[in-house]
């Protein structure tokens, strides 16, 4: 990549100073960009060159939610975007940011409100890796009213949904969601979605909307329960001996159609 | 006090206090390693930026210490003032304080770098940073 960098170091004299910034070394850029708001800086900072571009994508400017014990083989400067708990992480979260949640434990959430975009991402090899628990009592696990992604993810609520979908475009790649078993599982589904109704009319050319990627989806009285103006479409299942695996997209099925409470429920039983 | 003794990619030699310069943790480990009697030699860095490396961290550490009049707008501008330096000389700082591993001065210059990238469209950056090497070519 560049070979300039290394040579312009160790040259001495005042002319070798050159005043390109690819003279500094990898550690040093990504502390740099890391200094930059997510969006829009970040992301035109990608479009600077190829090895900037790389750089942007680096796990280092990541947030992560990982338990105490788990830090020390971490450097220091890892550890100043570290969270105990996905709502610390959130809270701290610029928009644009990427939050990357520990694999090999169990997180608590309950009603934690996303309210700027964001990319949640678990860690593991595979969604089971790492698991989100909403305890009963709490409405949703997570709630988003911005634009965003889950990808591997496992989300479990005892009661009441895994995800709660205000507003906004979002994406659900690879995770699974359950409803675990309860007396009471008839008033869970894992997806809700209010997304549309008269919130939709103060952003025209924002088209909310869910899709759902590839996820696993267990428990509940239907897969995706929708409240708001959208519809459910474009549904793919396959049926495999360990689970039933979904994609679908959820939106707005044409401009005219945005009259509230057209409530729609897709019926689809998971095994 | 106990003198440190370092030296510069040219050759000078700097003698400071040893708390000054265990505000390295790079010279610091050296230290722990190589013990005192020696010089502690630092081919990364030039003798300028060395210079100011000691200036940043010694007036951190008056400001710091109790008794000090010196108020957080004072600290402010003494930064701000710091890093308003050319370009080049900015780089540099910004390796040797990678290198020499203090993390306050690290921060400072990468926060300086990430201010001069903000709200810039990513041609005006490309020419910022290379306009001078472009020139040479």
């Amino acid at each position: 990549m560049l070979p300039c960098s290394r040579s312009a170091r160790r040259g001495r004299g005042q002319e070798s100073r050159r005043p390109s910034i690819n003279l500094l070394d990898d550690g040093c850029l990504v502390r740099v960009l890391g200094f930059l708001a997510p969006f829009p800086d970040r992301f035109n900072a990608a479009s600077v060159c190829s090895r900037w571009h790389k750089l942007i994508a680096d796990s280092r400017m990541w947030l992560r939610v990982q338990s105490a014990t788990a830090n020390s083989s971490y450097n220091s400067f890892i550890q100043s975007g570290e969270f105990a708990t996905l709502q610390d992480a959130v809270n701290a979260a610029r928009p644009g940011d990427t939050i990357f949640i520990g694999p090999g434990e169990v997180h608590a959430v309950a009603n934690v409100a996303i309210d700027k975009p964001l990319c949640l991402m678990g860690g593991g090899s595979s969604p089971e890796e790492t698991v989100l628990i909403s305890p009963s009592g709490s409405e949703s696990a997570l709630v988003f009213s911005a634009n965003g992604k889950i990808a591997n993810l496992t989300i479990k609520a005892e009661l009441g949904s895994c995800l709660l979908h205000r507003r906004g475009s979002l994406t659900v790649d690879r995770c699974a969601l359950e409803c675990e078993e309860h007396p009471l599982e008839y008033l869970s589904c894992p997806i809700v979605t209010t997304a549309g109704g008269l919130a939709a009319h103060h952003l025209p050319g924002k088209s909310d909307g869910l899709s759902v990627i590839e996820t696993r989806i267990v428990g509940g009285t239907c897969a995706v329960k929708t409240v708001g103006s959208l519809v459910l479409q474009q549904v793919r299942v396959l049926y495999s001996r360990a689970a039933v695996i979904f994609w679908f997209t959820v939106a707005q099925q044409s401009k005219s159609a945005s009259s509230i409470g057209v409530a729609a429920t897709a019926f689809v039983h998971a095994s | 006090m106990v003198k440190v003794t370092l030296k510069s990619a040219e050759g000078d030699v700097f003698e400071v206090d040893e708390e000054l310069a265990l505000e390295s943790l790079m010279v610091k480990n050296m230290i722990e390693d190589v013990g005192l009697d020696s010089a502690i030699s630092l081919p990364n860095v030039s003798s300028t930026i060395l210079a100011k490396v000691i200036e940043y961290i010694k007036f951190h550490m008056d400001a710091q210490k109790d008794g000090s009049k010196k108020t957080s707008e004072e600290i402010k501008a003494f930064d701000d003032d710091f890093v308003n330096v050319g370009i080049p000389t900015l780089f540099e700082m910004v390796l040797a304080s990678n290198y020499l591993n203090v993390k306050s001065l690290l921060s400072l210059t990468c926060n300086t770098v990430a201010n001069m990238i903000k709200t810039k469209p990513p041609a005006e950056v490309k020419e910022m940073f290379t306009s001078a090497k472009q020139a040479k070519a």
